[in-house]
């Protein structure tokens, strides 16, 4: 059985891009012909994917199996609709649109479309998948039947295999700074106007040494430029540092330099920054919003609702109680192994084993 | 803490309500040395700088449609060569590469790109226009129903 996964764009540094490879390369070690089709390529991937518009030929074959990654509209949906073999959805959630509104509409209208396109999709897919039940849940809202639905957790990138960048961590450590972390695009679906917000009142009232790192992509100007100004009357902004996508080394190294993540998402279909901070031994602190309490499980620190001055504490004990932080630490330590790569290789192979 | 106490420990070995206590105290320390900045100036730095807009949706299942069969064709791609012609065919595919590399690559990928960029923005305004005049309509409807109203009670509540 030939094996074909399209995908929106392939690049490092991206989860997803990441997963698929990963997957690409058991199927090929279980002894799977196989091929990866994208509509974006990145000039580091082009020797591995393919375009997406040469996958008329997979799509024709009555004996291949399709695996679709759907994290954001894109017109080679339509491919999924016209292959002839098996079909497997992979959703890794579509923010809704609301949360672009009066800032991006073109980003809006990708939402808009994409949750529209979603229900063609389930209709057709012979297994729809979610990376997390939270995204499940999802799919069955879109018209999914439960039978034909799972959970495919994503495979981790290998921070192991990372240097780290000795020269940033050194310069990220410098003073005894405590560091905040937060990671992902710069939108408005991660909250982070919420967080500047929190880190303003913990820096004015619990710890002037502290900084805020944001790394991400900032792909809404609006957005991003509404943020340096709200950290600018808040009196914060030499401590809000926006680094703009970065690559997995100082990834790495800003994860290694962290002494508590915060993620104040209002939308997360799994947040894999979460579990890379379980992987790095950064303590979480989470907003109990979407798929972020599923993801941490039992492990590290929820918050409702903000509460600036109770979270902003939280944050203090989690950072100076040394006891507290190394049993949050431990028990995030734990839920990680959820997420092994060993787990995720057997669920895959029950669900390709559906298909043989 | 108040009933809207925020925080959730879902690890009870952490014993929760011995650092919701520590909170507590903490808070009240603070508060007494007013540390704090007032929660009036947390609302409105961000409040001041969300931009103004109608809320409004696109619904019509006619205009999505057309969106995204506009959407599909708006991305142009570059021509990948292949051939099915067995041994010579290789070399067919080669040549025009090559040829294509040096003739018409750098001069037409741009053009692609341009064409793209340009495509996408046209859908966006496109979708930007829908949502003012579904807002506008909605506006409509609603100015109806009050001059009806007035028509109906003659101005007389």
């Amino acid at each position: 059985m030939r094996i074909f996964q399209i995908t929106n764009g392939m690049m490092s540094g991206d989860a997803v891009s990441n997963h698929v490879q990963e997957i690409d390369v058991r199927l090929r070690q279980w002894g799977y012909a196989t091929e990866i089709f994208a509509g974006y390529i990145a000039p580091e991937m082009e020797h591995r994917v393919r375009p997406d518009a040469e996958c008329g030929p997979s799509l024709a074959d009555p004996d291949s199996l399709l695996i679709y990654y759907y994290s954001i509209y894109n017109p080679n949906y339509r491919y999924f609709l016209q292959a002839r073999g098996k079909r497997v959805l992979v959703y890794h959630n579509i923010t809704p649109a609301h949360y672009f509104h009066g800032w991006d509409t073109r980003q809006e209208m990708q939402c808009v479309l994409g949750r529209a396109a979603l229900k063609e999709l389930v209709a057709v897919a012979d297994l729809a998948l979610g990376d997390s039940d939270f995204n499940r849940q999802e799919l069955l809202q879109f018209g999914a039947p439960p039978e034909k639905t799972g959970v495919l957790p994503i495979f981790l990138s290998n921070f192991d295999a990372y240097p780290t960048d000795g020269g940033l961590l050194k310069q990220l450590k410098a003073r005894q700074i405590t560091n905040w972390l937060t990671v992902g695009r710069v939108v408005p679906s991660k909250g982070l106007h919420d967080l500047i917000r929190l880190f303003g009142v913990y820096r004015r009232a619990v710890n002037p040494d502290s900084r805020l790192y944001v790394v991400g992509s900032m792909s809404i100007p609006a957005y991003a430029t509404a943020l340096y100004k709200l950290a600018q009357s808040l009196g914060v902004s030499d401590g809000v540092i926006f680094t703009g996508r970065v690559s997995d080394t100082h990834l790495a190294t800003y994860y290694q330099a962290a002494d508590l993540y915060v993620a104040a998402s209002y939308h997360e279909g799994f947040c894999v920054p979460v579990v890379e901070s379980m992987h790095f031994g950064v303590p979480v602190l989470s907003r109990k919003a979407t798929a972020l309490p599923e993801t941490l499980g039992n492990a590290g620190i929820l918050f409702t609702h903000l509460g600036y001055e109770p979270v902003a504490e939280m944050a203090d004990l989690l950072v100076t109680d040394r006891e507290l932080r190394i049993r949050v630490i431990q028990k995030q330590k734990e839920r990680l192994q959820a997420f092994n790569t060993m787990a995720v290789e057997n669920t895959l192979q029950e669900v390709i084993g559906k298909f043989r | 803490m108040t009933p809207q106490q925020p925080l959730e420990i879902r690890d009870i070995s952490l014993t929760p309500a011995d650092i919701l206590a520590r909170i507590d105290a903490q808070i009240s320390h603070r508060r007494a040395e007013n540390k704090y900045p007032p929660a009036d100036e947390l609302r409105s730095a961000w409040s001041q700088l969300v931009p103004d807009t109608v809320s409004t949706h696109v619904d019509d299942d006619y205009i999505f449609q057309l969106l995204k069969e506009l959407t599909m064709a708006s991305y142009l791609q570059e021509v990948r060569f292949s051939s099915t012609v067995p041994i010579v065919g290789q070399v067919i595919v080669a040549i025009r590469r090559a040829w294509n590399w040096m003739s018409t690559r750098w001069y037409v990928l741009p053009l692609i790109k341009q064409q793209s960029r340009y495509n996408e923005q046209v859908i966006v305004s496109m979708y930007r226009l829908l949502q003012s005049n579904q807002a506008l309509q909605t506006q409509v409807n609603e100015l109806q129903q009050r001059l009806s109203k007035l028509e109906h009670t003659g101005g007389n509540d």
